[in-house]
Order: C-alpha cells, then sequence, then structure tokens
C-alpha cells in the first residue's frame, strides 16, 4: 500500500491538479486528498468503544460493517470537539482501513493546481507538523492540507482494528 | 203874721190853733221862765200843764239838754228883739232822746217892744239822724279818701287832709289855685281837660281814675268822682271830688302791664323785684314764680329741643349714611345680579360643554373598547402569524435538512466522480451543480429562517407592542370612565350650580327688594327727619322769642347755630333727593335687571309730586328711554 500510495503521490507530484475536500473544525478549515475518501456521511451516534483511544468517538455501522470515529479536533490537537446534527463524518479509506473523520461541515470538494500548495512554515511548533502536507490559500481561506497517511500510520492503523 | 195883722180875729185864731196842732208850743216870758206850753209840750217833755208853769228853759229841757239857749247872747238878741233859732236834744225820762228845731220869736207888744218870746218847736230827730249820718258817711268818707272842692270853673275851694297829705301841698298852698295846676301840662291845654270841665259845668258827675301831679311834679294816681254839687235850680254850686290814692296799685298793675308786655314780648328774664301793695304782692310774688316755672319750662323746652336737634341732626347723618350705604347695596345688588347672570350663563356653558365633554368621552370609550377589541384581533393575528412562521420554520429546518442531505448526497458523489478520475469528470460537474443547488437551497433556507427568526421576533415584538398598545387602551379605558365620572360629576356639579344660582338670583331678587323698600324707608326717614328739623327749627324760633335769664344766652348762640345748620340741612336734602334719584336713573338697566327696573321704578315714587309724574311715565317698559 506505502508503494501504491508513494507511486500515486509521484504521479501526481507533475503540475497536476489535486482533488482535495474541505471541512471545518471550528472556524479553521482542512482539506484532505478526494482520493482517499470513500463517501461523506452525516452524523449518527456513535457506539464507544472501551479502551481505545482518546481520539476514538466510538463505532458505527456502515452498511454492516463497523468502523471507528476519530475526533478530527482532538486527533489534530484543538481539543475535543463535539458533535452536532450538521457534523459529518468523512469516511475514510487508508491501505483499507476504513475509519471515520468527525467534522463540524465538509464544505467543498474542490480542485486546485497543486503549485497552490505552499509548504508549512517551521514556527509552527506545537502542531503536529507532520501531519500537515502543506497550505492552501483559496479565496482568501487558508486551508490546511492534511495528509492522512502521516496522520494514522500503519502502526496505528492497526491499533482501530485489531 | 201879716194875716193875723190884718185878717180877721177868727181866722187868726183858727191859723194859731192849726199850728199848735202841728208843733210844739212854748211860751217864756222876758226872763226865760216858762209860761205856758201846748198839749205837744206837755207830751214832748213828759211834763202836765201844771207842771210847766215857772220852769227855766234849761230846766225845762233838762239836765241833760244841749241847751243853745243857754248862751246869754242868745237871749239878749232874742230880747233886742231878733229871732233867734236853735236846736235842742232832749233826753227823755226812759233814755231815749230826741232832736227839736227851734224859733224862738220875741212877741212884741203896741210899743213895738217884745213882752214875751214864744218858742216853736219841731221834731227834727228824724232829720238830724239823716244828718249826722251824712256827716258820719263824710267823715268816713274823708278819714279814708282825699276830698277836693272845686268852684264850677275849677278853682280849689278846699281839701281834706288826705287830700293835702296825697297831694303833698298844705292848704294855704292849694286853696284858690287852679285845678289845672295839679294836672300835667300837656293833659290842661287839652280839648279833653276842658270838656272835663264843661261836662262838670253842665252837671254831670266823672268818676274814674285819673292822673294828677302833686307837689314837686310827683305822679299820683286816684280813683275819684267829680261830683256836681247843684243849687235848686239845678246850677252847679261847686265841685266835689272824693278821690282815693290809688298811686302804688296802678303802678303795681303798671308794673305787671309792663311784665305782660315785656312776656308777651318774651322777655322771661324779668322780674318784678320791689315789693307791691300788699294786697297785691301776691300777685307779683306768683308773676315772678309764674316766670320762674315758666322760664325752667322753657329752658327745658330748650335742652330738649337742642337735645331733639342734635338727635335730628345724628339721625339725618346717620339717614344720609344709610341712603348712601343702601344706594352702594343697591350697585352691589345690581353687580352682583349681573355676575349672577354672567356667572349663569358662564355655568351654563359649562354644563353644555361638560355634557359634549361627557358624549365626548362615551364616545371615545365606545372607540377604546372598539380599539381593545381591535387589538385582542390584532395579537390574535399575531399569534396566527407567529404559529404560521413557526410552521415555515420547521418546514424551513426540513428544507433545510433536505438540502444538508442533498448537500451530503452531492458531496458524495463528488467523491465518487473524484475517485473516478477522468471518467467521473462530467459526472462531478453535475454533482458539483447540484451541490451547488443544495448549498444555495440551504442558503436560502438558512435566508428564510433568518428572515422568519427576524418575522417571528417582530411579530413577537408587536405582539408585545399589541399587548402594551391593548394594556394602554385598558388603562385609558379606566381613565375615560374616571374621566367620565368626574365629567358626570361636573355636569351634575354645574347642575346643582344652576339650581343654585336660581336660589341665589331668586335671594338676590329678595335683597333687592329688600334695598328698595330700604331705600324707601330712608327716604321716609329723611322726610321725616327733614320735618323733624324743620319742626326744631320752627321750635328755635318759637323760643327764640324768649329772653331768657343770663345762664341760658350760651344756648341761645347755639339756638342761632343750630338755625343755621338747618337752613343748610333743608337744601342740602333738597339736594341728596336729586342725586338719589338722579343715581337711580343713572344705574338702571331695565334689559338685564327686572328688579333694579322695578326698583329705579318704584325709587321716584319717593320723590312726592314729580317723582310719581315720573313714575307714571316709566309704568311702560318701552318708555324706559324717555325716562
Amino acid at each position: 500500500m506505502t508503494a501504491l500510495e508513494t507511486a500515486a503521490n509521484q504521479t501526481q507530484a507533475a503540475n497536476d491538479p489535486i482533488e482535495i475536500i474541505a471541512f471545518y473544525l471550528g472556524e479553521q478549515q482542512f482539506c484532505v486528498r478526494t482520493t482517499s475518501i470513500r463517501e461523506i456521511r452525516g452524523w449518527a451516534k456513535s457506539t464507544p468503544l472501551p479502551h481505545a483511544s482518546p481520539e476514538v468517538m466510538g463505532m458505527m455501522n456502515l452498511r454492516g460493517a463497523v468502523i471507528p470515529v476519530i475526533n478530527t479536533g482532538r486527533k489534530l490537537g484543538h481539543g475535543w470537539s463535539e458533535p452536532t446534527e450538521r457534523s459529518a463524518i468523512v469516511v475514510a479509506e487508508l491501505g483499507g482501513a476504513v475509519f471515520g473523520l468527525m467534522v463540524d461541515r465538509v464544505s467543498d470538494i474542490l480542485t486546485i493546481d497543486q503549485s497552490l500548495v505552499q509548504p508549512v512554515p517551521e514556527m509552527t511548533s506545537g502542531f503536529d507538523k507532520s501531519y500537515v502536507e502543506g497550505i492552501i490559500a483559496h479565496q482568501g481561506d487558508m486551508i490546511c492540507f492534511l495528509n492522512l497517511g502521516r496522520m494514522f500510520p500503519e502502526p496505528s492503523r492497526s491499533d482501530f482494528f485489531d | 203874721m201879716s194875716y193875723l195883722r190884718f185878717g180877721i180875729g177868727s181866722d187868726a185864731t183858727n191859723i194859731l190853733a192849726a199850728l199848735e196842732e202841728a208843733m210844739i208850743v212854748v211860751e217864756f216870758d222876758l226872763g226865760g221862765q216858762v209860761l205856758q206850753g201846748n198839749q205837744w209840750a206837755h207830751a214832748c217833755f213828759e211834763r202836765g200843764a201844771n207842771e210847766f208853769g215857772g220852769l227855766t228853759h234849761t230846766a225845762l229841757l233838762g239836765e241833760n239838754a244841749q241847751d243853745a239857749a243857754a248862751d246869754q247872747s242868745f237871749w239878749r238878741r232874742l230880747l233886742e228883739g231878733e229871732a233867734q233859732s236853735c236846736e235842742w236834744h232832749y233826753q227823755t225820762k226812759a233814755g231815749s232822746g230826741a232832736w227839736f228845731k227851734a224859733l224862738y220869736q220875741p212877741v212884741r207888744g203896741r210899743s213895738k217892744k217884745p213882752y214875751k218870746i214864744i218858742a216853736l218847736a219841731w221834731d227834727i230827730s228824724k232829720d238830724k239822724q239823716i244828718v249826722a249820718e251824712m256827716a258820719g258817711k263824710l267823715a268816713a268818707i274823708s278819714r279814708f279818701q282825699a276830698v277836693l272842692e272845686f268852684s264850677p270853673d275849677g278853682m280849689v275851694l278846699a281839701a281834706n287832709a288826705n287830700a293835702l297829705g296825697l297831694l303833698g301841698y298844705d292848704s294855704a298852698e292849694v286853696v284858690g289855685r287852679h285845678h289845672r295846676e295839679l294836672v300835667e301840662p300837656d293833659y290842661a291845654n287839652s280839648q279833653e281837660y276842658r270838656d272835663f270841665w264843661d261836662k262838670l259845668g253842665r252837671g254831670e258827675f266823672v268818676a274814674g281814675e285819673f292822673q294828677r301831679l302833686g307837689k314837686g311834679g310827683r305822679l299820683i294816681h286816684m280813683q275819684a268822682s267829680y261830683n256836681p254839687v247843684l243849687d235848686a235850680r239845678g246850677k252847679p254850686l261847686k265841685i266835689v271830688k272824693f278821690a282815693t290814692d290809688v298811686t302804688d296799685r296802678v303802678e303795681a298793675v303798671a308794673a305787671i302791664g309792663l311784665g305782660l308786655e315785656r312776656l308777651a314780648h318774651g322777655d322771661l328774664s324779668q322780674r318784678l323785684e320791689h315789693d307791691f301793695l300788699p294786697a297785691l304782692d301776691p300777685i307779683r310774688v306768683d308773676f315772678n314764680r309764674s316766670l320762674d316755672t315758666l322760664e325752667a319750662a322753657l329752658a327745658r323746652v330748650e335742652e330738649t329741643a337742642s337735645s331733639i336737634a342734635g338727635a335730628t341732626e345724628e339721625i339725618r347723618i346717620a339717614s344720609s349714611d344709610l341712603a348712601k350705604r343702601t344706594e352702594t347695596q343697591a350697585t352691589s345688588v345690581e353687580e352682583t345680579a349681573a355676575a349672577i347672570t354672567e356667572l349663569s350663563a358662564n355655568i351654563r356653558v359649562s354644563a353644555t360643554a361638560a355634557e359634549e365633554a361627557g358624549i365626548l368621552v362615551a364616545a371615545t370609550t365606545a372607540d377604546a373598547k372598539r380599539s381593545g377589541q381591535i387589538v385582542g384581533d390584532a395579537i390574535a393575528s399575531m399569534s396566527g402569524i407567529e404559529e404560521s412562521s413557526n410552521k415555515i420554520t420547521s418546514i424551513i429546518t426540513v428544507i433545510d435538512e433536505i438540502a444538508f442531505q442533498t448537500n451530503l448526497l452531492a458531496l458524495n458523489a463528488g467523491v465518487e466522480a473524484a475517485r473516478a478520475g477522468e471518467a467521473g469528470k462530467g459526472f462531478a460537474v453535475v454533482a458539483q451543480e447540484v451541490r451547488e443547488l443544495a448549498q444555495r437551497s440551504a442558503k436560502a433556507a438558512r435566508e428564510i429562517k433568518t428572515l422568519i427568526n427576524a418575522s417571528s421576533q417582530q411579530v413577537a415584538d408587536g405582539v408585545a407592542r399589541v399587548g402594551e398598545t391593548g394594556e394602554a387602551l385598558e388603562a385609558i379605558l379606566t381613565e375615560f370612565e374616571t374621566i367620565d365620572e368626574k365629567v358626570q360629576a361636573i355636569v351634575a356639579a354645574a347642575r346643582a350650580q344652576a339650581t343654585g344660582l336660581d336660589e341665589l338670583n331668586h335671594a338676590i331678587g329678595s335683597i333687592d327688594r329688600d334695598t328698595q323698600q330700604n331705600a324707601a324707608m330712608v327716604e321716609e326717614s329723611s322726610a321725616a327727619c327733614h320735618g323733624l328739623a324743620t319742626d326744631t327749627q320752627q321750635l328755635d324760633d318759637l323760643l327764640a322769642a324768649f329772653q331768657l335769664s343770663s345762664p341760658h344766652e350760651a344756648s341761645n348762640a347755639a339756638r342761632a347755630k343750630r338755625r343755621n345748620a338747618a337752613a343748610q340741612r333743608a337744601s342740602a336734602a333738597q339736594g341728596s333727593a336729586c342725586i338719589a334719584l338722579a343715581s337711580s336713573q343713572a344705574t338702571g338697566r331695565p334689559d338685564k335687571l327686572p328688579n333694579a327696573t322695578a326698583f329705579i321704578r318704584n325709587a321716584p315714587a319717593t320723590f312726592g309730586r314729580h317723582g310719581a309724574e315720573l313714575s307714571r311715565q316709566s309704568a311702560l317698559p318701552d318708555q324706559w328711554e324717555e325716562f
């Protein structure tokens, strides 16, 4: 999978446009690659999972398959974000593992030039810089471009499913 | 005797016999011895015929007889042949006496020589008594009266002691003087005086009271009668005047007369100081006492008159004040009546306004109630709007939810398209459009929701406002009810005031009538006061005719002062009457003040005939202007 991912990234290294899906956590806008997203769902109450990681909100039933739901705010170090009716769960598939990311709102599906992705400033200490692939300035907003592969590396992925 | 000498003897004898039957005849010899007496002599001397002889004349007449013949010259003249006469008074043995007149005649013989004496006597007791009586009367008269005798031509012949004492002359001074020297020269030269003596000369007596002059010109009053004494042929021999001194009485009467005359002229200060003769002195005392009493009475009258005059003046001043005050009161009453009329009009206007206000309040209350209902309706409508808004909101929520879900679907579609790569490009465009539609729907739903929320808020505000309006209307209604009560109270008060004003007007009318009556009474009082002042003045005038003693001199001055004041009052009273009439005319306003009109109409009646005429003219209201 990692080789596949790298190959994909390499193929896209050319100035091809990249597909991203943008969402809000609080007031801040984040985005991930659309290719790693399976679907987007409305918020449904998740069943808490005993002894799970603090960022894991619980389990949800996705057409018969049980997947973990991650509190993305907590995962990104912003603190626990409370779900609302308008919260959404972005279902991502990474290396065969499917999990849900709870976000406050999905704002857009965008196709942007890769050149618009700017590097993360070095001064962003206190935030796990490795999660951020870059910053996209879009229509006056700053969108933080998250790297799901670094957020959920292989070993940690197994924690959700094993 | 010639008969005896030449007549027939028997006739002489008869004559002698007749004489002897009529008279006492006593014969004496020349020596005075009684020879004989006739029977009358016997009876007279109470002796018998034989007792006469040899008695002397004295013995015959008795021891107590007054014998005029006892005088030797009597007998000597008889013996010389001269007839004598005398009177006897014979005292009878029984004690009674008689007077006799006796003629002694010598009886001569041939030789013409008396040879005896014959005495012829007759009883003159009655004559003697008469004479004695006359003499006594004369003496009595002479004792108390002055007796003067005048010759017919007026010369004084005699005057008794009383006359001399009365005149103050000696006998020698008056006898031989003419009567005219005893009267005042003017009177002596008057025709009246000559007539006086002419009348006496005709033998007529004059009696009366006369003024004569005594010695030194002293005036003497006498009550006298001048009595002519006539001889046998009726010719006056002399005039005898009997006079009584009445000077004191006349002077007293004159003093009384003078006093009465002064009294007639009102002199009460006089007194008769000098005593009168005792008989008349009580008159003087009574006169003085009468004057005292009269003076005291008049002084008292004057004091009373003075006090009446003072009181009258006070009454007049009071009456004048009262008249002024009555006039002022009439004016005040008139003004009050006018003010009340005005007030009545105002109150009527107020009552009308209050009633209109009440109507307006009632109308406004009805409007307010209707407004309250409208407010209620508005609140209900607002509630409906609110409800509809809520439904819209829920619908919008559903729409929003649908838009959300649509968006999610579109996103998934987009995700699927993106995952499909080039194949999914077209689908991605569709999904994007769907998503945009969903977003627009959501946006529209949000906007609608915002608008609905704003509308709901505004509806809520409107409901609150309308509620407040309703409360305000309720408050207004309550206040209007209060106002209505107040207005009703004002209307009732205005009506009560109108009633009260009617009563007040009635009372004012009564006051007006009373004022009229007061004015009439004041007028009567003034007239009475004026009459009283006039009477007092007349009384003063009457009193002024009396002159009182010195302590009342001051009051005379006061009286004169009062008279002047009364004269001024009289003119002032007429003036004030004119003023009162004029003021009545000036203040009359018949169109507004019927009572005052009546007062003015009545008022002239109190100003006498002229006023009555005015009153008659003013009897018709339309002739008022003429008045």
